[in-house]
């Protein structure tokens, strides 16, 4: 089959074909979406004759990784859109468009050049009809006796003018780098909305998330462009009419807590949200809405790794995890100023918002204090100091030395304390007035008697002890000093 | 083998050089190798430490035996030194923070993952998989060898340590991960005329290591983990050894406790130090005592 067959023909050929129309308005809606989501690549991206677009990539080079890495990537990100593309690359605009071409066509091998000489050799031997412009000739470039670029080239200037108009020539020459190229630029729209038609109703959530992804990539290319993070988006999906009932639209909100640009990690959040939703019909189309934009500055890659940015992905994993696993089972420990064991630590589902706030602390405290060192402090400090430090000491030791402000962090409490509490402390029995967990315990320490919080209602009173069984184990036990009973609490990890 | 023991003088990558191991000799270091911080586990651990990498079994009886204690070194190491967060996965009970602080973990590089027991092996993948996590421990009652076997895949590709705490009774079945050892607690030898406390800073862990890279132990190792740290601080500590090892260094007196830490200390720069005392390693290279 060939461009400019007639139908009949075609039919004699193929009698099976599927004639469809040409839609412009979905081909030009198709290439967009294209063009926002390779703007994750390059903020100059063009729309460009013949269902083509333009990446103007020289910035962007080294930031990918090399120019062949970001092909592939850039290859790859058309592929999640759906499409199927070639792609040429070259020092000029219409350089790398006639090389697109040729690879799609077939004429030649070599379509990725970086040096301007080269081009200028594969140019030569480039055929003539892949000019846009030679539809409109018909046949006359061969007829003349011109079949590549060279031929054409070496033909008299005011004679192709004539024949073919000006444009020809201007084309060469802007191909060859001889002649500036300007072009105006695709403009992502101000807000973003992706609406995706699906070419067949979808019930399974993970044939819907592969249509996501080509909305994700196009969010992600819009993201970057407009130098923003995304932090809430909602899905609307269209559903089939199946019953009279059942509801034509649904959507789904997925949220979190750290804007992203990464388009692995929100699709990461999206199959956690489908894997938990089931879908009330099937779905035909579908569309995505970014809710809440905020600016974002993504961060400079430092020559050394640091340790900063690792706490980004860190918290990237825990938004997956409690995407899955439901946020109240992400948890971070915090310390409570209590002498009663169980409110010195309190549980806090973990949120990234404390852990920026703690880092700008951590920033700004050495400016406020420069040298404040804890550890040399205390060891150019006194002799008596260290002395005093030997017993439970949550008091500041030597009194004619005003104490460092970083103190507590110091003095921990000089009983040993558990790696492991039980949440509620279990009652144990006594055999041979010992108290008894599977095996008979000693008690080896000293008392250390808690008595606090008789003024919240949950007062307690108890003795501490640490206690052995006869096999090494470490317990941490304690006795109600009110009726006597014995609890086990922890265990030495 | 002599071809292969050539190829590996003239100099594999690391990352090649990690997966082949020759059954003579135990593995030798490497940059990603967190020392445990115990001289004499050190000594028998391949790579001289804990190994990023791989799976490291912990086969304990019941939790709470002092497998966080011999772990304690190597997690302060990663979470203050390195800045790396350490996730605990699915652990038995609470942790609990102060036990934590005092051994000087940076306790906001904690993250405790609860999981359904279906989920556990998810979270741990997922753990494993993100950079700037320095150690996953995770504990796992029951467990498929092909689930072993994942998460020791999972494991080789991450920059953290992995840890499995698995039962003791899971020691006859066969399992993927490079390394494996029984952690029991025992009773130090003279439990039953020891002073009471004294015993706190004896608590002993008896290691067996039955499967490792390298030629089997002759006999299991112990260690002693003592409950509390010593009295003073470190630094303190530190600096006053210095100050009384300098000062006693040319005075012969056997009573003199400074005397006995500066020979003691001196025998461990020697490279002594073989059953007498257990050595830590402190951060800017000194030695210190462990104190018994």
């Amino acid at each position: 089959m060939r461009p400019g067959s007639t139908r009949s023909h075609a039919f004699a050929l193929a009698p099976r074909l599927t004639l469809l129309a040409e839609d412009i308005r979905l081909e030009k809606e198709a290439l967009e979406a294209v063009a926002l989501a390779l703007l994750a690549f390059t903020p100059k991206v063009v729309l460009a004759h013949a269902n083509t677009v333009l990446l103007e990539v020289g910035a962007s080079v080294r930031l990918f990784g090399g120019l062949k890495a970001l092909i592939s990537k850039v290859m790859a990100t058309v592929k999640g859109c759906g499409f199927t593309s070639r792609m040429g690359c070259a020092p000029t605009a219409w350089g790398a468009w006639l090389l697109a071409h040729a690879r799609t066509r077939r004429v030649t091998l070599r379509t990725r050049i970086v040096k301007e000489t080269t081009l200028l050799r594969i140019l030569d031997a480039l055929p003539v009809s892949l000019l846009p412009s030679a539809a409109t000739h018909g046949n006359a470039f061969e007829q003349i006796g011109c079949t590549t670029l060279a031929d054409l080239r070496r033909l008299p200037r005011a004679g192709v003018t004539r024949r073919f108009g000006n444009g020809v020539l201007q084309l060469l020459a802007q191909a060859y780098g001889e002649a500036p190229d300007p072009r105006e630029a695709f403009r992502a729209p101000a807000s973003f909305e992706a609406r995706l038609e699906l070419q067949a109703r979808v019930e399974s959530a993970e044939a819907l998330l592969f249509a996501a992804r080509r909305l994700v990539l196009q969010l992600a290319g819009w993201l970057s462009a407009h130098h923003a993070a995304v932090s809430e988006f909602t899905l609307w999906l269209e559903h089939e009419l199946a019953a009279r009932h059942a509801p034509k639209r649904s959507q789904l909100k997925v949220a979190w807590a750290v804007p992203t640009r990464d388009a692995e990690h929100v699709l990461w959040l999206l199959r956690e949200k489908l894997n938990q939703t089931t879908l009330a019909a099937p779905v035909i189309e579908m569309k995505l809405l970014a809710d809440k934009v905020s600016e974002h500055a993504p961060q400079s890659d430092t020559l050394f790794p640091m340790p900063s940015s690792d706490s980004e992905s860190m918290a990237q994993l825990l938004e997956r995890l409690s995407a899955r696993l439901g946020a109240e089972n992400v948890l971070q420990l915090a310390a409570r100023d209590d002498h009663r064991p169980e409110a010195a630590m309190a549980v806090e589902i973990y949120q990234p918002a404390r852990e920026v706030k703690a880092k700008r602390k951590r920033k700004t405290k050495p400016l406020a204090k420069p040298g404040d060192d804890p550890a040399r402090d205390l060891d150019s400090g006194s002799d008596s100091d260290s002395d005093s430090d030997s017993d439970h000491a949550p008091q500041p030791a030597g009194a004619e030395n005003p104490p460092p402000l970083s103190l507590p962090d110091l003095a921990v409490p000089s009983q040993p304390r558990p790696s492991w509490i039980l949440e509620a402390p279990l009652r144990l029995m006594l055999r041979n007035e010992r108290p008894f967990y599977r095996r008979a315990l000693k008690v080896i320490s000293r008392t250390e008697r808690i008595e606090a919080g008789w003024w919240d209602g949950n007062g307690v009173q108890r003795d501490y002890y640490i206690a052995a069984d006869d096999r090494g184990r470490m317990f941490w036990l304690y006795r109600e000093r009110l009726s006597g009973d014995w609890f086990l609490h922890g265990f030495f990890g | 083998m002599g071809a292969a023991i050539s190829l590996v003088e003239i100099g594999l990558a690391s990352d090649l050089q990690r997966q082949l191991w020759q059954g003579s000799q135990v593995t030798g270091t490497d940059s990603s190798v967190i020392s445990s911080g115990h001289r004499k586990l050190d000594r028998v651990l391949p790579g001289a430490g804990w190994m990023a990498g791989a799976l490291t079994e912990l086969l304990v009886e019941d939790c709470g035996v002092g497998e966080m204690r011999l772990l304690s070194r190597a997690l302060r190491e990663l979470t203050t030194i390195k800045s790396r967060s350490a996730v605990f996965v699915s652990p038995p009970w609470k942790p609990y923070l102060a036990a934590f602080r005092a051994w000087g973990i940076a306790t906001d590089k904690l993250f405790w993952v609860k999981t359904p027991e279906d989920q556990t092996l998810w979270a741990a993948e997922q753990s494993l998989k993100q950079k700037g996590v320095g150690a996953v421990l995770i504990w796992l009652p029951k467990v498929r060898p092909e689930a072993l076997r994942r998460l020791q895949v999972a494991a080789q590709d991450s920059q953290a340590l992995a840890f499995l705490f698995r039962p003791v009774e899971a020691a006859a079945q066969s399992s993927a991960a490079p390394l494996r050892m029984i952690c029991r607690p025992i009773l130090p030898d003279d439990a039953q005329t020891m002073n009471r406390r004294e015993w706190m800073q004896q608590v002993m862990l008896q290691i067996d290591i039955i499967k490792r890279r390298g030629p089997l132990l002759d006999k299991p190792l112990r260690l002693q983990l003592p409950l509390q740290m010593p009295a003073l601080p470190e630094h303190v500590r530190r600096s006053r050894l210095n100050r009384k090892a300098r000062e006693v260094s040319h005075v012969v007196d056997s009573g003199d406790i400074a005397a006995l830490i500066a020979r003691s200390s001196q025998a461990a720069v020697d490279g002594g130090a073989r059953n007498e005392r257990e050595f830590a390693w402190i951060d800017d290279g000194r030695f210190g005592p462990v104190e018994r």
